[in-house]
């Protein structure tokens, strides 16, 4: 939770967080490297230069360090986790709902475990689908467009073998898809970071929510234009909001579009953890402000009731959180051997 | 003269560093068609070297996973560019650090299509996909002209011809220098009028508020975009 120094106090959701496991012994190929390189150059590039961890640290970090981060330094009252497999470049995988698990046993009342589907799997990861929701009860799973399966460079909503899998989602009553629209590299040709296909399946299945993450980055403008006409679509405000140090100008101008296009009900905060860490985010958010002018643009004021929302409050009625309950939970004590990482 | 390349039949070091600049320069003229920013100043060319007439270019994109489409494209024109220079007789355009180096770098070398560079893999030639981003280049440079004016003067700036606009812009160097950007798009567009769409139509006045906030979407998705790019890029030197 996070307190104004007027003493308000705000639930904080991180919608979008990770375990993961990308060290050198985990590379299945050198793509393993590339990967985990680029989540790096995230982490230097957004993080503030004091708050910056080192690479081994960041390549792993566990368990224990991933609750301090969310739920002690970083104001977090819940944590939302997006698993993804990545087979083809790590050994044991990146981020699998196995990984992910491990935070859910140390913090269970404050971490939602999603699952991950890939519907490229067939009948075999219908299966598994099932396999996994009898052990973990997912209300939401993760759809990695842009992971590579087999000779597949990733896939579309629209494609058709998309369909049983949503079907699947809803028989299981996982009502909740997230979907990275990220670099999806098949076909090639393809404008990659194309959300349209959002569009397709968002009107086929009215009754399930898609959150996309990123917010369609970097195609905020087509993301916008779909996430406004289907009312079950929302925006994931992971990568958007790191830009709010780092680039300031830009950060005002994607939150105008976002909350013009999309409106502060249906965005929903996330830090990426552990691409960067909630804490500065947060801070830096609830200081954020629009003029008049900027407010006039964004037709809704960036105001208490908007910033609890997005931070909190949109996620909290997506997934079915108690707000009163968790705000209400003990304080997470994590052994003190882990202290802080400093700044190298 | 001491100069072991040229003693060997290559060049002097002053026409070497003369070559460079002329590859530099066309380099310049190439932009990322997904961000419309020139190659050079988004900090993607490695190095330009020369051997006598041959050139190569090694460039290299903010991360291992960027789209693969757009840095063929970006291949292909600046081998066209560069082997456009008089002097050139062969151009070879590296790509490093990539997840489809290998096979960019092979298709580029032997001007393959981007289909016949990736049978399996590509659908359709680049031409649509090139469009698409010419047309959001070319609004984003409107949004640019038209936020360097008031705002007062950009509502009424609906109606302007291409000589009105042209006009304007000798009144200050920022719009001269935003007006210049866009006139180089809209220039291959028919019509008199200076604010079109991507199409080339004008825009109704009762159409024209909706416009504008569709062109400043536009143009904040490939600012935003671009800095992207350049936090991740600077990340690799810090």
């Amino acid at each position: 939770m996070f307190v104004t120094p007027e003493g308000e106090r705000v639930l904080i959701v991180d919608g979008h967080t990770h375990l993961w496991d990308g060290r050198p012994t985990n590379w299945r190929n050198d793509y393993g490297r590339t990967f985990i390189d680029t989540f790096w150059s995230g982490h230097v590039g957004f993080t503030p230069p004091d708050k910056r961890w080192n690479q081994d640290n960041f390549r792993y970090y566990g368990v224990e360090k991933s609750a301090r981060d969310l739920f002690v330094d970083g104001y977090c009252d819940a944590a939302i986790m997006l698993p993804v497999d990545l087979r083809e470049f790590y050994n044991e995988g990146f981020n699998t709902t196995e990984q992910c698990s491990a935070l859910k046993a140390l913090c269970p009342d404050r971490v939602v475990l999603n699952g991950r589907i890939d519907p490229r799997e067939g009948a075999r990861g219908l299966a598994r689908l099932e396999r996994d929701h009898d052990r973990f009860r997912f209300k939401g799973v993760k759809l990695y467009t842009g992971e590579w399966n087999g000779n597949s460079r990733g896939y579309r909503l629209s494609d058709d073998f998309v369909r049983p899998y949503l079907e699947k989602c809803r028989e299981l009553g996982i009502g909740i898809l997230h979907v990275h629209k990220g670099p999806t590299t098949h076909p090639l040709d393809y404008d990659a970071f194309d959300v349209r296909d959002v569009d397709q399946v968002a009107t086929s299945f009215p009754d399930l929510k898609f959150v996309i993450d990123h917010c369609g980055m970097p195609r905020i403008d087509d993301f916008c234009a779909v996430a406004g006409q289907e009312p079950n679509v929302y925006g994931g405000l992971a990568l958007v909001t790191s830009f709010i140090r780092a680039r300031p100008r830009h950060f005002k101008q994607m939150l105008i579009d976002l909350l013009w296009g999309v409106g502060p009900d249906r965005l929903i905060f996330g830090s990426d953890y552990a691409i960067t860490s909630p804490d500065w985010i947060v801070e830096a958010f609830m200081a954020f402000e629009l003029d008049e002018a900027e407010t006039t643009e964004a037709g809704h004021a960036l105001d208490l009731a908007a910033k609890r929302k997005i931070l909190g409050l949109n996620a909290a009625k997506l997934y079915g959180l108690d707000v009163d309950a968790l705000l209400a939970l003990p304080p997470v004590t994590v052994p003190a051997g882990q202290a802080r990482d400093a700044a190298e | 003269m001491t100069d072991p390349a040229a003693a060997g039949g290559g060049i002097a070091a002053a026409t070497k560093a003369a070559r460079i600049g002329d590859v530099r320069a066309r380099l310049d003229q190439i932009r990322d068609p997904e961000l419309d920013e020139p190659v050079t100043a988004m900090g993607f060319i490695q190095a330009i070297e020369i051997a006598g007439d041959d050139v190569r270019v090694m460039f290299q994109l903010p991360t291992a996973w960027c789209a693969a489409n757009f840095a063929y494209l970006m291949a292909v024109d600046m081998k066209a560019a560069v082997a456009a220079l008089p002097w050139v007789a062969s151009v070879e355009i590296v790509l490093l650090e990539h997840f489809a180096a290998r096979r960019i770098n092979e298709a580029v070398g032997q001007d393959l299509s981007f289909v016949a560079a990736f049978p399996q893999k590509a659908e359709a030639e680049l031409d649509d996909l090139r469009q698409t981003f010419l047309e959001k280049a070319f609004l984003a440079r409107q949004h640019a002209v038209l936020a360097a004016l008031s705002k007062p003067v950009a509502i009424l700036a609906a109606d302007w011809s291409i000589a009105d606009l042209e006009r304007q812009a000798g009144e200050s160097e920022a719009l001269g220098a935003a007006a210049a950007r866009y006139l180089a798009l809209r220039r291959s567009l028919p019509g008199q009028r200076a604010f079109v769409t991507a199409g080339g139509e004008a825009v109704a006045a009762a159409d024209w508020p909706v416009h504008l906030r569709e062109i400043r979407r536009t143009a904040m998705t490939l600012a935003a975009n671009a800095e992207h790019c350049r936090v991740l890029a600077s990340a690799r030197t810090a």
